[in-house]
């Protein structure tokens, strides 16, 4: 049975969608159910070759898809007609098409799931490809399987990955540096409002100008504010540890969204109009933020801003060369083979010669336009698909350089820090520096994600960045696993996707079964108003069961459950056990 | 050639209690010194103000000619000194290897940038720096296989080794070991007296031509100071009671009657029962 326990939770996941949502879900569930499968069998150390990865995924699989195709029988024949809506047809009737569409979804998941455990378990480039490659697909084609299927969960999926980046960047604060910050939502607020106030025209407008910056641009800006404020917050947190940081961390938290509140009123600074500045928007916020342009090189509604525009963009061109020959380079020294760095680099070039030329207005470059974007190539907020890839390349590019920063000289010194202060500055490790680094970087992931954030709404409120948004995020990084990059996203994943999909979801469904069946108690039921509640339980049981996280990193289950793995190699001599004895008295 | 280390007229209050009371101190280089001293002697708060964790209240401490009072602890190992605690101080959760690649960050350069990019440099310096790690940890009979090991699953004399490896990781010119010998047994013990004798006269840095490194260590454990030491400085509340040769520290009837009160002193009895006691007669 213990072997099947990741197929079994990953198949009650599933169900408990199926049942929610309904329609062809059941194939969307089967596939993700299978990808998570896949990913998670890579923990697993009792296989050893791909053959047996294989057939792991797949009976994890088979018991997934079972349960989904009860989870589809009981969905067409007992929740459609109880909330009045069509179930799934297939043309082979109720009973005959939640069958069949069990089977499929069975087999969905049986083969996914064995395909991306027999990659896990290859080695070397081959195992990168197997699992780059299926995970690349999936995360490639999702808008079209979305579209297909009839889903639209793209407008969902946008806001939790933007999340998820979130939870990164808090991850280098909490995980990995061992600094516990409840306002992390601050630097989201302004790595937003900095986009916000630069890439439309609630600033200049003001004084008489229409000019705005490019999202494209300003997204780097907001990063590096964003990285800016958390030095500057970060610097009077330095002396506190433990309980006082935290406090100190949820006053900044606190304060951000009041002062972006109350900063609609700056009285020293007076606009050419003789009003007093309106720096933030008050309440109502900035509005009509300008969404991205694809054209990267793009005039702004003749702002003349087409000089900083292509200077931005041959910087960015330069530094993307630069970084692909570079992991060339690493690639050839550690004796990998480049081929999934050369696919990626081609498809980095083919982007940017495009924006060039299509931006620059050169021949050739206005046929190959995108779908989603209008004549002018500007990104339509009711098309996402857009949009979906660039939350996808921005999530990327994170994972990528957290993964990095996390094996080096400084990932190192934060862990140092995190175990013991005191010996990590013995050992020269500059606890200053390090801390607000840990602070400055953890604020430009969210820098990235509060611009981005700005640009796909088109405008932002104090009120979105809120303290239940840190401890949202916070309750992310813990339930999946501190300081583990896999554990985060699939802790993002979950809170996120029951925040602000499910609970909609099943508010929903409650509402049609109530008004098929007149029940006033349904009809009052709002599943979204037990968010907070859910969380405060599933937190609770988490701490008491696995307080390690879903997916923890090695050192985490080390420290938590020292008396399992590590005691089978701990010495026993005489005297260890002595001092062992010693050490758990103390 | 100048000592490595010179401190002078080094006192250090804490409120009305005088810890360390106008001690001089002089360290030479390539040797291995020793400080000892009943608990409360005031050896620790002396170390502490070696490695930048309390600044002294008055007084100058120059280390190869420059003054260090009052820098911060990572300052005084970039400077060259390296230490080990007492209550071993390892990075638990992280592996051996990664215990000595921290150890050796005052060495590295890499910057945020250098890292986000993977610079030439900051690869070559990753790379020189693991195969580092791996040298020092065979130094100090370690071995590479424990490499990977969680460093608090090892056992504990390995622990104790691996705070040196770490310590030597930083380069230093002095090494300061605090009690490297507590809680061992005998055989431990001897592995780690050895060790230190080899690496006081073996250790290769990186940075600097000459073999050996300049060793200082406070001790409780009598056979242990008097057996690698060849300066034996004796603290007593504070103060600075002796100093010279073991063989004459250890007949000097101050020291005795420090350790052992003033009766033992003029007639010979045995005091409370310690290593101390059993070491010095």
């Amino acid at each position: 049975m213990g072997k099947l326990r990741l197929g079994f939770w990953a198949g009650v996941a599933g169900v408990a969608t199926t049942l929610i949502v309904g329609g062809k879900t059941v194939w969307m569930a089967a596939l993700i159910v299978g990808l998570v499968i896949g990913l998670l069998s890579s923990s697993n150390d009792s296989i050893t070759s791909p053959r047996a990865g294989a057939r792991h995924g797949a009976l994890n699989g088979l018991v997934a898809g079972a349960l989904l195709l009860v989870g589809q029988l009981l969905r067409s024949l007992w929740l459609d007609p109880l909330a009045g809506q069509p179930p799934l047809d297939l043309g082979l009737g109720d009973a005959g098409s939640a069958i069949v569409g069990g089977l499929v979804a069975m087999a969905i998941a049986a083969i996914v799931a064995g395909l991306l455990s027999a990659g896990q378990h290859l080695h070397g480039t081959r195992r990168t490809l197997a699992v780059g490659g299926i995970v690349g697909a999936f995360l490639l084609f999702l808008p079209q399987i979305d579209r297909g299927l009839g889903l639209a969960w793209l407008g969902d999926i946008i806001p939790i990955m933007i999340f998820i980046i979130l939870a990164l960047g808090l991850n280098i604060v909490v995980g990995y540096a061992g600094l516990l910050d409840l306002g992390y939502a601050a630097f989201f607020a302004i790595g937003a409002y900095t986009a916000g106030m630069l890439s439309s025209t609630h600033l200049t407008g003001q004084f008489g100008s229409n000019f705005q910056l490019s999202f494209w641009l300003v997204i780097w800006i907001a990063a590096a504010v964003a990285a800016l404020f958390g030095i500057i917050l970060g610097a009077p947190t330095l002396p506190l540890r433990g309980d006082y940081l935290a406090i100190v961390t949820l006053g900044f938290g606190e304060i951000v969204p009041i002062l972006f509140t109350n900063l609609d009123d700056v009285g020293f600074i007076t606009t050419p109009s003789g009003a007093s500045l309106n720096l933030t928007g008050g309440d109502p916020g900035i509005s009509a933020i300008a969404p991205p342009f694809l054209p990267i090189v793009q005039q702004l509604d003749g702002s003349g801003s087409m000089f900083i525009e292509l200077l931005g963009f041959v910087l960015v061109a330069l530094a993307a060369l630069y970084l692909v020959r570079r992991v060339l380079e690493d690639d050839r020294v550690a004796g990998r083979s480049p081929v999934l760095t050369r696919i990626i680099g081609g498809l980095l070039a083919a982007f940017l010669l495009y924006g060039f030329f299509y931006g620059a207005g050169l021949p050739g470059g206005g046929a190959l336009a995108i779908p989603g974007l209008n004549a002018a190539g500007q990104f339509l907020p009711t098309e996402r698909t857009p949009w979906y890839y660039l939350v996808i390349v921005i999530f990327g590019f994170s994972v990528f350089f957290i993964g990095r920063l996390r094996r080096s000289r400084l990932g190192r010194a934060w862990m140092a820090m995190r175990e013991d202060e005191l010996a990590a500055s013995s050992m020269g490790i500059d606890l200053v520096r390090t801390k607000l680094l840990a602070f400055a970087l953890g604020a430009m992931f969210s820098g990235f994600g509060g611009a981005f954030y700005g640009a796909y709404l088109g405008s932002i409120t104090p009120s979105s960045f809120q303290f239940d948004k840190s401890v949202l995020i916070l309750c992310m990084v813990i339930l999946g696993g501190l300081g583990n990059i896999p554990g985060v996203i699939l802790g993002g994943l979950i809170i996120v996707s029951a925040d602000i999909f499910f609970l909609n979801r099943l508010t929903d469904l409650l509402k049609q079964i109530a008004s098929n069946s007149n029940s006033q108690f349904l009809a009052d039921f709002k599943a979204s108003d037990y968010r907070l509640m859910l969380f405060g339980i599933v937190l609770v049981i988490m701490m008491l069961v696995r307080p390690e996280g879903l997916v923890p990193s090695a050192r985490r289950k080390a420290e938590l459950h020292p008396d399992e793995e590590t005691a089978k190699r701990e010495n026993t001599s005489a005297f260890d056990v002595e001092h062992n004895a010693q050490l758990t008295t103390e | 050639m100048a000592p490595v280390l010179e401190a002078t007229g080094i006192t250090k209050r804490f409120g009305g209690l005088v810890a360390v009371n106008n001690v001089d101190f002089v360290i030479e280089r390539g040797s291995i010194s020793g400080l000892i001293g009943p608990n409360g002697a005031g050896k620790t708060t002396f170390f502490n103000m070696i490695t930048g964790l309390y600044a002294p209240t008055s007084g100058t401490l120059l280390f190869d000619g420059a003054p260090i009072n009052g820098l911060k602890p990572h300052q005084v190992t970039g400077l060259g000194i390296g230490r080990t605690f007492q209550n071993i101080r390892l990075f638990a959760n992280m592996t051996a290897l990664e215990n000595v690649m921290v150890g050796q960050h005052p060495r590295m350069r890499a910057g945020v940038f250098g890292t986000l990019i993977h610079s030439k440099a900051v690869s070559a310096e990753e790379a020189r720096v693991r195969k580092r790690a791996l040298e020092l940890l065979d130094f100090v009979g370690l071995g590479r296989r424990r490499a990977d090991e969680m460093s608090k699953n090892l056992p504990y004399g390995d622990q104790r080794r691996l705070e040196v490896a770490r310590a030597l990781g930083t380069d230093p010119k002095l090494l300061l070991l605090d009690e490297p010998t507590a809680g061992m047994n005998p055989a431990e013990t001897d592995d780690l007296t050895r060790l230190i004798f080899h690496l006081r006269s073996n250790y290769e840095s990186p940075s600097r031509a000459e073999k050996g490194v300049t060793v200082l260590l406070i001790e409780h454990d009598m056979k242990v100071v008097m057996g690698i030491s060849e300066k034996v400085t004796v603290l007593d509340h504070g103060a600075k009671i002796s100093e010279g040769l073991p063989a004459q520290v250890q007949s000097d009837p101050q020291v005795i009657e420090a350790y052992l009160g003033k009766g033992a002193a003029a007639h010979g009895k045995t005091g409370r029962k310690s290593s101390a006691t059993a070491a010095i007669n």
